[in-house]
């Protein structure tokens, strides 16, 4: 009888009733012990990404688990978690009780302990930070997505300084276009670096150790403590040391720098178990890096011209002091993130975070030197709620930012100083429609003042459709807007003889990016099998150039004048074989064009065609895991060397080249040990440093890098941890 | 090009390798069942791992209601008091051995016998 009435209000409030779902009610118990209807639980199948949330009635339906039994997992903030069995498909009849708790435990956001870069393809899909965790609180699901920086790092080591980038889409940053509350910046994407978190951690204790055969250590440790219910906290502690000198292919120069590297986080998390939670931390970290020529001694040097803070003179070294490389990097960091929830009407929620940081970059490359100091402050408040039912969901919010930067520039012509303040409030809105759970939209913009720049406005949306169940499609289209640092960002540069030519004053650059990607999912071997692809279209309107083809001996900062685009498509395919054996392929096609000097080329050392395989292997329980990585990475463009003398100059292109990676890993039971193998082949590229005989000439330059400059590096390491 | 040919080689011996041992069937393989003192994921967790390190046991699965742990082993390398002494040893009551009082210290608050059963 139960069992009818409930189809019957189903059939009423539900207009299509499709086969494929279970279907079912979630209550909640309030304070005085009565259950009323929970609108905005969170309900999944585990192990799986499909999901929904319950309507204004508390009323849900979600597609059939691909097998029974499966479990279904409900959960809401303020209430306990409840997990069911079903043995059935097409369950119309479910009825979840959750139970009103204190504890306000955040569910089963994926947390991910950030110590590798992403590799270019394993892009993370942008839908993850603006998808379906929308409704939990303003805080701090979202706001995770504020540890997100379009971080650049260095893409290519150069030949001396050793320093690593990421790219994609060919230039900076992750795919597509990301959500307006993560400010204007985001041209091409996001990375996503989310920490452990102390609540969810279940580590007390975690030690990693690593050594390679060249002689390069690191130790993390993690500590987490659960103060009480309220207060939980993680301290995160990395040192990494390189301090004997590599020199294999006999240039004279260090193949790696000597590096040293202390890194401290600590985060606090509080949640008063009702309405309110946050979280902070703060971080520091030095770094010296020291590459160049192995008999360089930097007391000997540099030491008497000019260190510790006393810039040298603009005479340039005499051509026997040896030629050194030198980058000193202090940074110190802090975050917060609060979160006000209101119990009653759990979708609503409103988000403060605050983030401010102080980085002090000190460089030297031969005569050239580079003193720059970075303040920051950043301000975002998120307001979240509904309009009427949680199928249209809205976010406003306020945010200001503030950059201050002073850079001091020092080579044999020039001696300059670039300061300047940025400071930026902005507002912005966001629009999201969930129509069930197979297709949803957002709709976003923002409007920010820029005190230099003065008004921006960026226009954001994505959409999802899951055509069926195993189908999803996927849209974006946004602008972006940021400054360029020169200096920070073509650093390897430096390492050469290329004089600086900056010939205007450069513009923020702005982007239009379009992406549209296919996600299939279906059975092969009797295992889950998947087909992605991905296209995007990024275009700049404006865009600062850095131009290496005009001379060999200049690198020339301007303004784009023509066009200036790049296309990225990439396919991924992922199967299992057999059980605990993964195979992942990918084939990334790169078409990145920008006007240079009138003449529109590929943007150099991007290769235009990629493919990865991946291998993995486990036994029962992980016991062993075995891991292999092939990469090969196509022709890419070579900057214009015509100029040099004949026994300088280089090919126009680069050369194709393989790269291969693996590991092992063995389990024991108090702890685990692996040994791994980067770049098997030993491949290398020949002479990376133009005219290492001379580096104070005319024709030096450590900064023509398309592949690795290191070879084969063995490595062991060593994990333990206590729960 | 050669050393590239002898590394997928390489490979695939070892997927060749991987593929036949996966297959490979043993006779002796037989299945224990064992009632334990589990409540909860975490001890499932905590018990199948403690197993999976134990000499001659191939899988094992614990189901959380029935608090009885499924064992699949090599009779010829190990025995079913050893799989029970492995079990009391991870802080559990099996069948008739009682939970290893030092282990049982150990354990989560969620996970000690008191507790009602629950996922």
């Amino acid at each position: 009888m139960m069992r009818i009435s409930y189809l019957i209000i189903f059939l009423l409030f539900v207009k299509t009733i499709s086969a494929q779902h279970t279907m079912g009610k979630v209550l909640g118990t309030n304070d005085n012990g009565t259950k009323e209807a929970l609108p905005g639980a969170n309900i999944y199948w585990q192990g799986t990404t499909i999901g929904t949330s319950t309507d204004s009635l508390g009323m849900f339906q979600i597609l059939n688990p691909e097998n029974v039994p499966a479990n279904l997992i409900v959960s809401m903030i303020g209430f306990a978690s409840d997990t069911i069995t079903l043995k059935e498909q097409n369950r119309m009849d479910i009825q979840i009780v959750l139970k009103n708790t204190v504890n306000l435990k955040e569910v089963n956001v994926e947390t991910r302990q950030n110590t590798t870069l992403y590799s270019t393809f394993n892009p993370i899909n942008t839908e993850v930070i603006s998808g379906k965790e929308l409704l939990k609180a303003a805080c701090c699901n979202l706001s995770e997505s504020f540890s997100t920086n379009a971080s650049i790092d260095v893409a290519f080591t150069d030949a001396v300084s050793g320093a690593k980038k990421i790219q994609m889409l060919g230039l900076d940053g992750v795919k597509g276009t990301g959500s307006v509350v993560n400010g204007y910046e985001s041209i091409s994407g996001q990375i996503n670096l989310e920490f452990l978190k102390p609540q969810n951690e279940k580590k007390r204790f975690f030690i990693n150790l690593y050594v390679n055969a060249k002689s390069r250590a690191e130790v993390n440790i993690h500590l987490a403590k659960k103060i009480n219910t309220k207060w939980s906290t993680m301290l995160f502690t990395h040192v990494s040391d390189l301090s004997k000198k590599n020199d294999m292919n006999h240039d004279l120069f260090l193949d790696m720098p000597l590096t040293r590297q202390y890194n401290v986080f600590n985060r606090w998390d509080y949640h008063n178990q009702k309405n309110f939670e946050a979280q902070f931390g703060v971080k520091a970290l030095v770094e010296t890096r020291q590459g160049g020529q192995a008999k360089f001694n930097y007391k000997n040097d540099i030491g008497t011209n000019g260190a510790h803070g006393q810039m040298p003179s603009t005479a340039a070294h005499l051509p026997t002091t040896p030629y050194g490389i030198g980058i000193n990097t202090k940074v110190m960091e802090y975050f917060s993130k609060t979160g006000f929830m209101f119990p009653s009407t759990p979708y609503k929620s409103i988000g403060i975070q605050t983030s401010g940081k102080w980085q002090q970059q000190d460089m030297y490359f031969g005569h050239r030197r580079y003193y720059g100091e970075q303040r920051n402050f950043y301000l975002n408040a998120i307001y979240a709620n509904i309009i009427n039912n949680t199928n249209h969901k809205y976010k406003l919010g306020l945010s200001y930012l503030l950059d201050d930067y002073t850079e001091r520039y020092i080579d044999s012509i020039s001696n300059s100083f670039f300061v300047r303040t940025e400071s930026v409030p902005g507002v912005f809105a966001e629009y999201t429609y969930t129509h069930t759970d197979n297709f949803s939209i957002v709709a976003g913009a923002r409007a920010d003042y820029h005190n230099l720049f003065g008004m921006q406005y960026t226009p954001r949306l994505h959409m999802r459709y899951n055509a069926t169940k195993s189908t999803t499609l996927r849209l974006s289209g946004g602008k972006g807007f940021r400054t360029s640092n020169i200096f920070v960002e073509n650093q390897s540069v430096f390492a050469s003889s290329r004089q600086l030519v900056i010939q205007e004053k450069l513009r923020p650059e702005v982007a239009w990016n379009y992406g549209i990607s296919a996600n299939q999912k279906f059975k092969l071997f009797y295992n889950e099998a998947f087909v992605n692809v991905d296209f995007f279209r990024t275009d700049f309107q404006n865009q600062v150039i850095v131009d290496l083809d005009q001379h060999v001996n200049k690198i020339v900062f301007y303004n784009l004048d023509g066009q200036s685009y790049s296309h990225s498509l990439q396919v991924d395919f992922g199967f299992t074989p057999i059980k605990m054996f993964d195979i992942k392929m990918a084939y990334k096609w790169y078409d990145v064009k920008t006007t240079y000097n009138h003449v529109l080329l590929d943007k150099p050392y991007v290769p235009k065609h990629r493919i990865m395989l991946n291998m993995a292997y486990s036994t029962y329980m992980d016991i062993w895991k075995f891991d292999f990585t092939a990469n090969w990475l196509g022709q890419s463009r070579i900057p214009n060397t015509l100029l040099s003398p004949v026994q300088y100059q280089l090919p126009t292109r680069s050369k194709e080249y393989y790269l291969m990676n693996a590991q092992i890993t063995k389990k024991f039971r108090k702890f685990e040990v692996y040994l791994g193998c980067e770049n098997i082949l030993n491949y290398m590229q020949k002479n990376p440093i133009i005219a290492f005989d001379n580096p104070y000439g005319n024709n030096f330059d450590a900064s023509m890098i398309y592949a690795p400059v290191d070879g084969r590096i063995i490595y062991a390491g060593f994990r333990m941890s206590i729960k | 090009m050669k050393t590239l040919k002898n590394v997928l080689s390489g490979v695939a011996a070892i997927l060749i390798f991987i593929t036949t041992s996966v297959k490979a069937q043993d006779s002796t393989v037989v299945e224990l069942k064992v009632k334990t003192s589990s409540v909860c994921g975490m001890c499932k967790e905590t018990i199948e791992e403690a197993l999976a390190f134990e000499k001659g046991v191939k899988r094992s699965s614990l189901d959380v209601k029935s608090q009885i742990v499924t064992v699949t082993y090599n009779s010829k390398k190990t025995t079913p008091e050893k799989i029970r002494l492995a079990i009391s040893n991870s802080g559990y009551d099996a069948d008739d051995i009682p939970a290893n009082p030092k282990a049982y210290k150990r354990l989560n608050d969620c996970c000690k016998k008191d507790k009602a059963i629950h996922e």
